[in-house]
């Protein structure tokens, strides 16, 4: 079990995807000679050569579809999007094809086998454009799945479970893990933890739901407290029933995420939760997320604006003490 | 789906045969089978085209009237192994690819896609799509294959002049040139971007935007399915040879966007001026020295047939 840095791990886990199936492909900008802007690609031309892996122009749209066309035509692409906020760019093709290809064939349905990869970088003082969390969209999309791993070990295994699927699946990681660092288990990286959530404490005064670096967030600031902290790892699919089965024990929840609250992907936790076990709760249900605007460059004006451990941990009390 | 009347009293019809309809492998050089296919694809359009107009059928359908001679010169220059990418209006690309008729009709009429969402993965044909200009960056991908295995199959799309509005079309054509992919883009310039005719829509033509991305951009007479045939086989050529094509072959959409519409939009006359000046049928049978009731006996037979064959599956459906 090595320890490694998250940027690390996912390079590692890139690594083993490529040399274990001779039909990924890897493209992007700035994959191949530089590496990746966080050293995520770093390594992979010199091992895989240049057939396999290409850097691309700045052409997310042609990248995504060059990639659908390439898995409908037997090879299994793994495409790098820089920034999260650039999938906007490209989300015609991940949406209106790579999304709905298998669904207009009969069975046996042919294998989408499309990895999609990106970097939030919200947290990192990245600027309003480089700096969203989207996940709920890419969720609202049936026909795709959607991870947003939060550790070493969860990125790893994440993205070796995703190379096994016939569905594409996004993974999304946060730059601002990327230098934390973890036990790998290399082990783990069978499909059987698809869609499967991790339990990063387990308590019985309170259920708190998070994922990304909210994750991190929330397991900081509630050390002290008794809670079930479950980090979800995958968005769609999603373990609701780890969430029901811990809710109807602690009878509180909290929902923690980056992105903003409106519309985000706790809204989705929270009616799940509602629907299928409002009699359980003992308190209304809470929720602690972005603020509904864009986010500012500045340190000192973005911290406010996302969930603080302070913010977390008053709001998890709140709710234990109702 | 709203049904006709005739379909619901007595039990379906049987089967109707399908023969007529059925495609031999087009060949360039095989002049009465391509009047045969154009004649083909028009009736099995027009009885598309009946079906949705008699309400048997609700659902929008783009048929290629007055394009057929694109579609069938260019899947002319095509191998068996290679690939076809088409467009919204792709029901054409289909039936000249070689997909069998009912299989086509039955994906259009009762389909999980439909129309625009034609798959026939053991003829190579990819799919029609209802996104204008996004086939022309998915084709990238088989093309690409074949270059990372060794494969010498070419991936063909063909677009229309509309597609040419989109940018992925110029991310496509970039990407095409800088990694000399093993693809022709067929731009399929039928006047107009759905319901804007061309001049309000580009500002240069489609072929000189492809060679200024360093395709080798050809030109053909999209009435005439020989030049078709020809240009398209000297595409296919130099991208089989690593250096990837543009044909944009000029034809005229016969009828509006969609069938059932009115085309207000068209100037007064126009569509019968195209129809009298521009039918590919009638351009090929001008060279063959055909009688025309021979060649109205042919499609009045194959008509019959076609709507036989639309009312028998949507009645069994």
């Amino acid at each position: 079990m090595p320890s490694l840095k998250y940027w690390r791990a996912a390079n590692q886990a890139l690594e083993h995807i490529m040399a274990d199936d001779p039909g990924r492909v890897l493209l992007g900008q700035d994959v191949a000679v530089p590496g990746g802007p966080y050293g995520i690609t770093r390594n992979l031309l010199k091992l895989f050569g240049p057939e396999r892996v290409r850097d691309t122009p700045i052409s997310e749209a042609a990248i995504m579809g060059a990639a659908t066309g390439a898995a409908m035509a037997g090879l299994k692409p793994i495409v790098e999007i820089m920034f999260f906020d650039f999938i906007t760019l490209a989300l015609d093709q991940l949406v209106n094809n790579a999304a709905k290809v298998r669904f207009y064939h009969a069975d046996p349905k042919p294998p989408m086998p499309l990895i999609v990869h990106t970097l939030y970088g919200g947290r990192a003082g990245m600027g309003a454009q480089h700096s969203q969390a989207l996940e709920a969209w890419l969720a609202h999309v049936p026909g795709l799945n959607v991870a947003f791993p939060s550790t070493p070990g969860d990125v790893y295994e994440v993205l070796r479970t995703a190379a096994q699927l016939t569905d594409p699946t996004v993974v999304i990681s946060a730059i601002s893990l990327l230098t934390t660092s973890d036990n790998v288990r290399r082990d783990l990286h069978a499909a059987s933890s698809f869609g499967k959530a991790n339990f990063l404490r387990r308590g019985k005064s309170a259920t708190v739901v998070t994922y990304g670096p909210a994750a991190r967030v929330a397991a900081a600031a509630l050390q002290d407290l008794d809670v079930d902290l479950i980090d979800l790892r995958w968005l769609s699919p999603w373990d609701m029933q780890t969430v029901l089965t811990s809710v109807k024990e602690t009878n509180k929840v909290v929902i923690v995420h980056d992105a903003v609250r409106q519309s985000g992907f706790g809204a989705e936790v929270a009616a799940s939760i509602a629907e299928h076990a409002i009699w359980h709760l003992d308190a209304p249900i809470r929720r602690v997320a972005g603020a509904f605007s864009a986010i500012p460059s500045r340190a000192s004006d973005w911290e406010p604006m996302l969930p603080s451990a302070r913010q977390v941990h008053e709001v998890v009390q709140g709710v234990i003490t109702w | 789906m709203t049904t006709s009347p005739q379909l619901v009293t007595g039990p379906p019809p049987d089967a109707p045969s399908v023969d007529d309809l059925t495609l031999k492998r087009l060949e360039a050089s095989d002049t009465p089978g391509l009047l045969n296919a154009m004649q083909v694809i028009r009736a099995i359009e027009g009885a598309l085209a009946w079906a949705s107009l008699e309400q048997m059928y609700t659902g929008p359908l783009h048929v290629s009237l007055g394009q057929e001679a694109v579609a069938v010169g260019l899947m002319t220059a095509l191998n068996a192994d290679d690939v076809v990418f088409s467009n919204h209006r792709g029901h054409g690309h289909a039936l000249a690819r070689g997909v069998p008729p009912i299989d086509v009709l039955r994906e259009i009429l009762t389909g999980v896609g439909g129309s625009m969402h034609l798959f026939f993965r053991e003829h190579g044909f990819l799919g029609t799509n209802g996104i204008v200009g996004d086939n022309a960056a998915i084709a990238l991908g088989p093309a690409w294959a074949a270059q990372v295995t060794g494969k010498d199959t070419v991936t063909c799309v063909i677009v229309g002049d509309g597609a040419m509005g989109t940018g992925v079309v110029y991310e496509a054509f970039n990407l095409a040139a800088l990694w000399r992919l093993p693809v022709v883009f067929c731009c399929e310039h039928n006047g107009y971007a759905e319901m804007t005719p061309t001049d309000v829509h580009l500002a240069t033509s489609p072929v000189a935007r492809a060679e200024a991305f360093g395709l080798v951009a050809l030109r053909a007479d999209g009435t005439d399915v020989h030049d078709v045939a020809d240009k398209a086989a000297t595409a296919v050529a130099h991208a089989r040879d690593g250096q990837p094509a543009f044909l944009e072959a000029r034809t005229y959409r016969f009828g509006g966007h969609y069938v059932g519409d009115p085309g207000a939009y068209r100037a007064k006359g126009e569509d019968e001026t195209w129809r009298q000046t521009y039918d590919p049928i009638e351009t090929l049978r001008h060279k063959m020295q055909m009688q025309k009731p021979q060649l109205e006996n042919v499609q009045r037979g194959l008509d019959q047939r076609a709507r036989d064959v639309v009312r028998w599956l949507l009645a069994v459906a």
